[in-house]
């Protein structure tokens, strides 16, 4: 009989206490935060030890590792490294390039050397399934040949295939890829660190090969162009 | 006889300055639970200033019957200074100023803060050892305490000089004007409130009770800062009366937290809590405990850690869009530190099963003026700091979100 009434003592005891407890009130501080964006792009160009060198500047114009490379839609092996660029970013941005053909610094002449560019850029970011994958790709400027002030338009590679064009024109938005490649929720976060490389087109190639010992229209002396590269958050 | 002569002059001296001393021996100031809680369109908070010697009464109902009066409900704090033994021409004088911290006397929703309530503070004042059979309180008379500026200086009375006793200061609310054609405005000063029912207004007031020399020397002082709150329901339901008033005021650093700062104690908040009633007790009443997590439910098992995550996160979550941070409360004494895990285990009847929360103080207060009665509250009184703790060096930039949920419980 003892025991029957602790028992009973102790489960009333426990019933009162699973009410002993009241919520009087919740208040909710929303906090709002920033993080700064970072956006830096850099460009160093190699210089080449002698016009036998297979990398840097200046070049032989008539060297084969200059010359167009036909596996178009897998730029740059083959094609000369000029340069190297580098991105810090972690917000979006758009990329643009823009190059003036090659011309002979003192001698003017009608033909212009148009070349293409190719950026090397490799990352690693973090897929939906949590695992660290690496991007191979490039961005390849192509000039319009027709016209005078440089612009072209640039193409995507990502892993050895061709993507998109941006947008037809000179100007790529790195956010138009983030579906597929920039999981990061929209934005691009990390450094770009990887070589500029250096090739004719396949009409100045072309050109270049039919005219090699035609002194009056590829005279000796220094082809020079301009390219520019500028980086914008969006 | 040169060493003897200085030896008299400095006992003199001393004499002379042990009689001249202040004769203030206490200035105390406490929140009262009428600051919980206020019904802000009842008419019983009268909008009331009598000025020198009219003496208001004070009626243990419920409900204001007329003129003069004052419920027990319409005290907010009390202020009591102890004196004795003062010389004649000794005059020492009293002010007490009140400010808000909204500014202006007004009540601020604090879920939208357009919508605001205006009040008044008054404060009556009496000496309950200096009674007469038309004043058996010993009142002194009202006196109204503008926002931001001191109460002129009064000198304490004649007679208290040659006496010994308390001067006890009532502070009360008031609410002026009223919403009275039922058109949702209200109008005071010439401003237009719009009156919206809210359960949520508030503001912290903090009075200051001074002791001056006749040439503005400070003797004494003291200063207590409390919340106030109140709500406003128009369609007849009354909102919950509760026994406490609990202010969170974030700052404006709480909307642009600089999540480059790592490490750093950042305030975000301030924290006012007061819980209690007049209870004639040394012991106050209940057990309030506050703790602060990342989940709107206190009883949430799966709280997981504070985190600001990017806007543009959506659902994936990685190291590169969403940081994790500290809460760390502080009294100035006591640091609680809180990781947003903390919830109350289902079933516990008691706070000790909860490890962190917050160490509300239990204070007691002896009201001599009336009958030397104790009354006792809880409060608490902090800023909220957040740390961020350590993240890559390269965070996706642009805007981030977090949340923190103050949960206040009784026993």
């Amino acid at each position: 009989m003892k025991k029957i009434l602790a028992l009973f003592l102790f489960i009333i005891l426990t019933a009162m206490s699973l009410h002993a407890i009241k919520t009087e009130t919740t208040k909710q501080i929303v906090l709002q935060g920033g993080y700064s964006e970072v956006l830096d792009v850099n460009v160093s160009t190699i210089t080449s030890q002698g016009l036998s060198d297979l990398i840097g500047m200046p070049f032989n114009i008539l060297d084969e590792y200059c010359q167009y490379n036909v596996a178009a839609d897998n730029p740059s092996y083959g094609e000369r490294v000029i340069a190297k660029w580098s991105i810090l970013s972690n917000t979006n941005f758009s990329l643009s390039i823009e190059a003036t053909p090659l011309k002979h610094v003192t001698q003017p002449q009608e033909k212009l050397l148009y070349y293409r560019l190719a950026h090397e850029f490799r990352f690693s970011y973090i897929n939906t399934a949590g695992i660290t994958t690496d991007v191979r790709g490039f961005y390849v400027f192509e000039p319009d040949e027709t016209a005078l002030d440089g612009s072209g338009r640039t193409r995507a590679y990502i892993n050895g295939s061709y993507l998109a064009d941006a947008n037809g024109n000179q100007k790529v938005e790195f956010t138009e890829l983030t579906a597929d490649y920039w999981a990061l929720q929209g934005t691009f976060i990390g450094a770009v660190d990887d070589n500029i490389y250096f090739g004719f087109t396949e009409n100045t190639s072309n050109y270049l090969k039919s005219n090699e010992w035609n002194d009056e229209d590829l005279p000796d002396g220094i082809y020079e162009g301009t390219v520019t590269i500028s980086i914008e958050a969006i | 006889m040169k060493r003897f002569c200085t030896i008299i002059y400095i006992s003199l001296i001393t004499i002379y300055m042990l009689f001249a001393a202040p004769a203030v021996n206490n200035v105390s100031v406490w929140p009262l639970n009428g600051a919980t809680s206020i019904d802000l369109l009842s008419k019983d908070y009268p909008d009331r200033n009598t000025g020198d010697g009219v003496y208001p009464s004070w009626i243990s109902g419920t409900t204001i019957t007329g003129d003069n009066q004052f419920l027990d409900k319409n005290i907010i704090g009390l202020a009591q200074i102890g004196f004795s033994g003062m010389e004649l021409n000794n005059r020492l004088y009293w002010s007490i100023d009140v400010v808000s911290s909204n500014g202006d006397f007004e009540l601020v929703s604090q879920s939208e803060s357009a919508y605001k309530r205006p009040f008044k503070i008054f404060t009556v004042v009496s000496w309950p050892q200096y009674t007469t059979g038309s004043n058996p309180d010993g009142r002194i008379g009202t006196y109204e305490i503008t926002s931001g500026a001191s109460t002129d200086r009064k000198a304490f009375p004649y007679q208290a000089r040659q006496n010994s006793g308390y001067l006890v200061f009532d502070i009360l609310i008031a609410l002026p004007s009223n919403d009275d054609d039922g058109d949702g405005v209200l109008t005071y000063n010439g401003r237009n409130y719009y009156v919206a029912d809210k359960e949520d207004y508030a503001t912290m007031v903090t009075a200051t009770v001074s002791i001056t020399k006749e040439d503005g020397t400070l003797v004494d002082k003291a200063i207590i800062s409390f919340p106030v709150t109140g709500y406003i329901s128009r369609n007849g339901g009354s909102a919950t009366s509760n026994l406490f008033s609990l202010l969170v005021t974030p700052t404006p650093n709480s909307k642009n937290i600089q999540l480059e700062k790592t490490g750093t104690s950042q305030q975000i908040a301030t924290i006012d809590f007061l819980y209690g009633t007049v209870n004639n007790s040394a012991t106050p009443i209940g057990n309030p405990a506050i703790f602060l997590s990342s989940s709107i439910d206190p009883y949430n098992s799966e709280a997981e850690r504070f985190t600001f995550i990017h806007d543009n996160a959506n659902s994936f979550i990685t190291s590169r869009n969403s940081i994790t941070y500290r809460i760390v409360v502080s009294d100035g004494i006591t640091r609680t530190e809180f990781d947003g895990t903390d919830y109350i285990p289902a079933g516990s009847s008691n706070f000790n099963l909860l490890q962190n929360k917050l160490g509300i103080q239990s204070n007691t207060a002896y009201y001599t003026a009336r009958g030397n009665n104790p009354y006792s509250w809880w409060d608490y009184n902090g800023v909220i700091n957040l740390i961020l703790d350590s993240h890559p060096d390269l965070m996706n930039a642009g805007r981030y979100e977090s949340s923190v949920y103050v949960h206040v419980l009784s026993e």
